[in-house]
């Protein structure tokens, strides 16, 4: 009957109602973040999504042109493709890796004790810090025959010329990977040494009458659960980054590299929205970009479920 | 007394507090030592270059290929900085005034207002809990390229360009920190917070006493971080207006220069790195200095 | 009236340098101060710099130097530059003389390290350098063999040597004020207590809050129009243009500027937003900074241009009259299809640059066409050296005007690239590198420096940076035109591609005309002239501005042979067109190029540019279409 409908979506509507009134404090502390955010986040994002169904030059309004974007850019755009296969290549090869790293490294650095874990960590996060690190590999990776690794095989006979490390293609992409790796221990270490340090002491001294042998259960069975959260953030922040990697690509290979080597997705989208003024296109660039590190996140936050049995 | 265990085959245990220790091979430690002298030296090299690279006189820094250490190290870099930087039309205490504004500023507002939504987030139950974190997940992923544009629009249309606001606001709400604070909190012990509110205390009460301090280091962490990210920013894309631009964007200024300010570029590097290396210890220390009990506290 | 002259003595200078402020009086030997009658009427006090006692250091540190590098370049004839440690290089039998040359030099640096020491006392950190110097003198006076094992050594302690001079000559002096007083006047100075100056640097960071920087220095008290600059260089530039503009732009017009110091990749957002500037001086490609952009072509103004986002120049009536200030190569880059987007601020292009002691040594002439520098290339071969050239665009530019090719058909809508011209001289940039083998990356100013590269092609901009990078060649090294192609006639073309900076009026600005006026005292000849030499005071050498108004430009205190081989490279500079899509040139032409070279059997320079070229094409009709351009040549 109409009535006991009506009553029953009143009564669920009351009920919504209810607790809303009830966590009104929980609202008043989300509220000055996700004003913010929503101003500063959200909004970019859906402007974004619209304009990749515009043809935007960004000195003009931008004319609304539906799908094309996306059909040129999954039909018609090689260069797209490279970018594809190597980001993929850096997600899966340095993704991982870098995460492992990470963890691994926090928790050798969590052995120490005091000043020297303090320097550790310092020393371990430092590519990080100074934001221009990896011109150090610049430096390494002239070039020049007096490059120093051009230099240092060219001594011991291991080439005969010197080889254009950035300019060759088939091996601009693995020195990208190294030189990645190298980089990796950002705000994933630093959120896991954290981690660890809330790591419950006594957990461990259970442990160790329960029967929990080496370093290796221990980590195994003790900490990573505990760790759970953290490993989840590691997790989410490593697959961003290494979705987004653009910037070390840019500076060592240049952009556009050659015969587009080091091409990435978001290198191919910065071409886009800043040399052929078409941020259109490289909004749909980025809209998939996100599709696909969505997908990604799903299926790594599956695996992490299973972490400690 | 907070019940705190773990699970191993099935089987719960929970903690006895007893004198034993997990068997840690001396051999097994000599070995990490000493991977970790070998990567710390390739992870600490750019560093020391740049250390170096501020000391060189003119005619090493000019040296191709490069070399790592300084061989007739001088403070004249610093001393051409100081004279450039004294030219200018502004007191470069304003500069400093700036800088310490945007990045304390952005800093701690960054920490207050991310750890105050994660609390809601980690322990409270309300509708469009999970809405709201997946949105903020989610939005991290989209890449910052693009939205930036559309984000430099939304500024100027909320007429805070050209000011410092347009440099604290957004960092004020970045994902990360919530994502972060939220992870840590949800690790405390929802009991801790129910005996609380038996007691009488306020969420906020609660927030302020018992949940922060229990997730110190995560938000150390965050302050290091956040620090790095506003220290890095120049603000040159929304400051034009001289008096307001932070010291980092200043100096970097003075690289315009080109070939002429090699030296005084040299010695803007170091500082600009320094910085947050210093900030890095100084919280670091903080961090450590909390662990020396267990983990969680009444 | 008259006029009397006194040597002030560098000596006490010297010995009491002070970060502080002090009074000084002007007195001679014992110490009693001067006197001065001064009758009633107009006096004038004039200043001289002079390096005083020093410079008798400072010339024989310079002339050993010179004697160090002559040395070092006789030995790497024998051993090259990196000599294998091993190896028995037989110095000494090659070059009897060395030991006594070394002994020569050892000797002068000897005394010049004394020399140094009385006027300043021992142990300064002015003379370490010196006597590592000498100290390494002394041990292959000894042992020329050792320079097998030290070369590298020595090379970096000339080097400091030399750097030592320039630092040296820089003392810096603030004159703050000059008192003129009677004898019985006393004047005490002091320097402000720690406190003191503490509270002045608070209340000046308290002023800047209130104080209208923009306001400064404007003398007119009525508002006249006003306009936003901005300015895309460094704080350099900033001070100085903000002074003269103080000084007589906003004097003169009334107008007042709004300067301001930006990042230039702003203009872009800003502009869309609405918050643009008026006026965009010193304008780079739409992807570099301005320090780095001396190779590639700049894009901004054709760029901004066809999107409606700057002025067209050509509306104004006196555009032709202005437009006469600088070369029709300079204005290319800012024009498209009939309109002229901006104007050039600076123009650069590539010159040789050549050793002159070691060509001399080796008795070479200085290459005039390429089949010259490939006789060349050989001999410096033997010598162990090099012809130093980068694959850059300014390179290719350089091949391709010279064969006698186009970037694109007069319009700009195809890709002119395929063309035979275009294709021959696409392969001889290749053979360079391919045959030739010249090395592909590398600094060849470095090369040029140590003497490995005696002549190398490179943007005349180098030669105000050598001064501040290679003191110690200083005097050795010449620039010529570039090699050319020997035409039929016996005529040599040497033509190059040109880029510069650009300067802009943006055209959401409500004051057109006041920009234009801006614009036109901006890139007059008087304010480019002034604007070098005060960026010249300031910065030394490396600070000369590559201005693109051509009467500025030869005033400018080059020497009288750079001068004359600038001027005559100039009858021979060429522009870059920019087209929409034209960023796509550059981008085909290099990866064809590293296919070329890397896959040097299998890849022929012609398929691989042709095969580019169409990909080129394909842009540029993509360009034309989205801005709805008809093309009438097709």
């Amino acid at each position: 009957m109409a009535s006991r409908e009506a009553s029953f979506i009143a009564m669920k509507q009351g009920k919504l109602r209810y607790q809303i009134k009830k966590s009104k404090t929980s609202y008043l502390m989300l509220a000055p973040f996700f004003v913010l955010f929503f101003f500063f986040t959200i909004l970019p994002v859906f402007a974004s999504i619209l304009l990749s169904f515009t043809d935007f030059n960004m000195l003009e309004f931008p004319e609304f042109v539906g799908w094309t974007n996306y059909i040129r850019l999954l039909v018609n755009d090689d260069i797209f493709l490279i970018a594809l296969k190597n980001t993929l290549i850096f997600a899966v090869v340095t993704g991982p890796v870098s995460y492992i790293m990470c963890l691994l490294f926090a928790w050798i650095i969590n052995e120490f004790k005091g000043k020297l874990r303090a320097f550790l960590t310092l020393v371990f996060y430092a590519p990080s810090i100074c934001g221009n690190a990896y011109m150090i590999w610049l430096i390494i990776l002239s070039g020049d025959r007096y490059g120093y690794l051009n230099g240092l095989l060219l001594k011991y006979d291991f080439i005969n010329e010197a080889i254009l490390w950035m300019k060759t293609e088939k091996y601009v992409l693995p020195v990208l990977i190294v030189v990645q790796l190298w980089l990796s221990l950002g705000t994933g270490f630093l959120a896991f040494i954290a981690g660890l340090q809330t790591v419950d002491k006594s957990l461990y001294e259970a442990g160790a009458i329960d029967g929990v042998k080496n370093r290796w259960q221990e980590l195994w069975f003790i900490t990573l659960p505990a760790m759970k959260p953290q490993l989840m953030f590691g997790a989410v922040m490593q697959i961003t980054q290494s979705f987004a990697i653009a910037d070390i690509s840019i500076q060592l290979a240049g952009n556009p590299s050659v015969n587009y080597a080091g091409a990435t997705v978001v290198t191919h989208l910065l071409d886009y929205g800043t040399v052929r003024f078409e941020m259109g296109y490289a909004s749909a660039i980025a809209t998939i970009l996100f599709i696909l590190m969505v997908g990604t996140n799903k299926f790594v936050q599956k695996i992490l479920r299973r972490v400690g049995e | 007394m907070a019940k705190i265990g773990y699970v191993i085959n099935g089987k719960r245990h929970f903690f006895k507090p007893k004198d034993k220790k997990i068997n840690r091979s001396r051999a097994g430690n000599g070995m990490l030592f000493f991977l970790m002298i070998v990567f710390g030296i390739l992870m600490a090299a750019p560093l020391v270059m740049i250390g170096n690279n501020a000391l060189k006189p003119l005619d090493e820094l000019f040296q191709y290929p490069p070399k790592i250490f300084v061989r007739n190290p001088s403070f004249e870099n610093f001393k051409d900085l100081f004279v450039a930087m004294n030219s200018s039309w502004i007191p470069f205490s304003r500069y400093i005034f700036n800088t310490i504004i945007i990045t304390v500023g952005g800093t701690a507002g960054h920490v207050l207002f991310a750890s105050l939504a994660a609390y809601p987030l980690a322990k409270h139950k309300f509708p469009g809990k999970n809405l709201l974190f997946r949105m903020v997940i989610l939005s991290m992923m989209f890449s910052w390229t693009v939205t930036q544009i559309p984000n430099y629009m939304i500024i100027s249309w909320l007429h805070i360009n050209n000011t410092y606001l347009a440099l604290i606001l957004p960092a004020c709400s970045f994902g990360m920190g919530l994502y972060l604070m939220k992870q840590f909190m949800e690790q405390i012990p929802d009991s801790l917070l129910e005996s609380a509110r038996l007691d009488g205390a306020s969420e906020f009460y609660i927030f302020r006493k018992i949940v922060m301090p229990n997730v110190k280091p995560a938000w150390l962490t965050l302050a290091i971080f956040q620090f790095q990210q506003m220290w890095g920013n120049t603000g040159s894309m929304f400051l034009r207006d001289e008096e307001l631009k932070p010291l980092q964007y200043a100096l970097q200024q003075i690289t315009g220069g080109g070939t002429a300010r090699a030296g005084a570029s040299a010695a803007v590097t170091f500082i600009i790195a320094a910085i947050p290396i210093i900030f890095f210890l100084i919280c670091q220390s903080n961090v450590l200095e909390t662990m020396t009990s267990s983990g969680m506290k009444e | 009236m008259f006029q009397e002259k006194l040597w002030l003595m560098g000596k006490s200078r010297l010995k009491t340098y002070e970060s502080t402020w002090r009074k000084d009086v002007l007195s001679n030997q014992e110490n009693e101060p001067y006197r001065f009658y001064l009758e009633k009427g107009v006096h004038t006090i004039r200043m001289e710099v002079v390096l005083g006692e020093f410079s008798e250091i400072i010339s024989e540190v310079e002339e050993s130097v010179q004697e160090l590098n002559s040395i070092y370049r006789s030995v790497i004839r024998i051993t090259g530059v990196s000599p294998d440690q091993y190896r028995d290089y037989q110095i000494e039998r090659s070059l009897p003389e060395l030991s006594t040359e070394i002994m020569e030099v050892h000797d002068k640096l000897d005394e010049t390290i004394k020399d140094l020491q009385n006027l300043i006392g021992e142990n300064s950190d002015k003379e370490s350098v010196l006597i590592t110097m000498r100290d390494q003198l002394e041990e292959l006076a000894d042992d020329p063999e050792r320079f097998a094992e030290v070369i590298g050594a020595y090379k970096i302690n000339v080097r400091a040597t030399a750097n030592w001079i320039t630092q040296v000559i820089d003392q810096p002096l603030q004159l703050d004020t000059i008192y003129i007083y009677s004898p019985e006047e006393k004047i005490e100075i002091e320097n402000q207590g720690f406190f003191a100056r503490i509270i002045y640097e608070l209340i000046r960071l308290f002023y800047s809050f209130i104080i209208d920087y923009n306001q400064i220095g404007n003398a007119s008290e009525e508002k006249g129009e006003s306009i936003t600059l901005w300015i895309g260089t460094g704080r350099d530039q900033a001070n100085i243009i903000k002074s003269l503009i103080d000084t007589s732009f906003t004097k003169d017009t009334g107008i007042n500027v709004n300067v301001q110091l930006v990042d230039m990749n702003t203009l872009l957002r800003a502009t869309l937003a609405n918050e643009g500037p008026d006026v965009a001086i010193q304008v780079p490609n739409t992807n570099g900074i301005a320090g780095a952009v001396l190779l590639t072509s700049n894009d901004s103004s054709v760029n901004y241009g066809i999107r409606n986002a700057v002025i067209d120049l050509t509306n104004f009536s006196d555009y032709e009259e202005v437009a006469q200030r600088f070369e029709e190569s300079a204005l290319l880059q800012q024009q498209f299809n009939g309109a002229t987007y901006g104007l050039p601020e600076t123009q650069t292009f590539p010159m040789l640059f050549y050793r002159k002691d070691i060509l001399a040594e080796l008795d070479l002439a200085v290459p005039k066409t390429w089949d010259e520098i490939k006789v060349t290339m050989t001999v410096l071969a033997k010598n162990q050296m090099e012809f130093g050239m980068l694959p850059n665009e300014q390179t290719f530019a350089m091949m391709l005007y010279q064969y006698g090719g186009e970037y694109y058909n007069s319009e700009g809508s195809k890709s002119e690239l395929d063309s035979d011209n275009a294709i021959n001289a696409f392969k001889e940039y290749c053979i360079f590198y391919t045959d030739y083998k010249l090395d592909k990356e590398t600094s060849v100013e470095e090369r040029f420096r140590t003497g490995e590269c005696p002549i190398i092609i490179s943007d005349y901009t180098l030669y105000n940076n050598l001064q501040v990078s290679a003191p110690d060649i200083d005097g050795l090294w010449g620039i010529a035109p570039v090699p050319g192609m020997l035409n039929e006639d016996g005529t040599i073309d040497r033509s190059v591609g040109s880029t510069g900076l650009s300067s802009l009026i943006m055209s959401s600005t409500e004051e057109p005309d006041a920009c234009w006026v801006f614009l036109k005292w901006w890139t007059s000849s008087e304010t480019q002239v002034d604007f070098g030499y005060e960026m010249e005071s300031l910065l030394g050498e490396a600070g000369r501005i590559p201005t693109a108004n051509k009467e500025a430009f030869e005033a400018i205190p080059w020497r009288v042979d750079d001068m004359n081989a600038l001027l005559e490279q100039y009858k021979w500079v060429k522009g870059i067109p920019q087209v929409p899509g034209g960023y796509y040139s550059w981008r085909n032409v290099n990866n064809a190029f590293y296919t070329v070279t890397t896959d040097t059997d299998i890849a022929s320079p012609r398929e691989e540019l042709v095969d580019k070229v169409t990909l080129i094409n394909t842009e540029l009709s993509y360009k034309w279409e989205e801005f709805e351009l008809i093309s009438l040549e097709k």
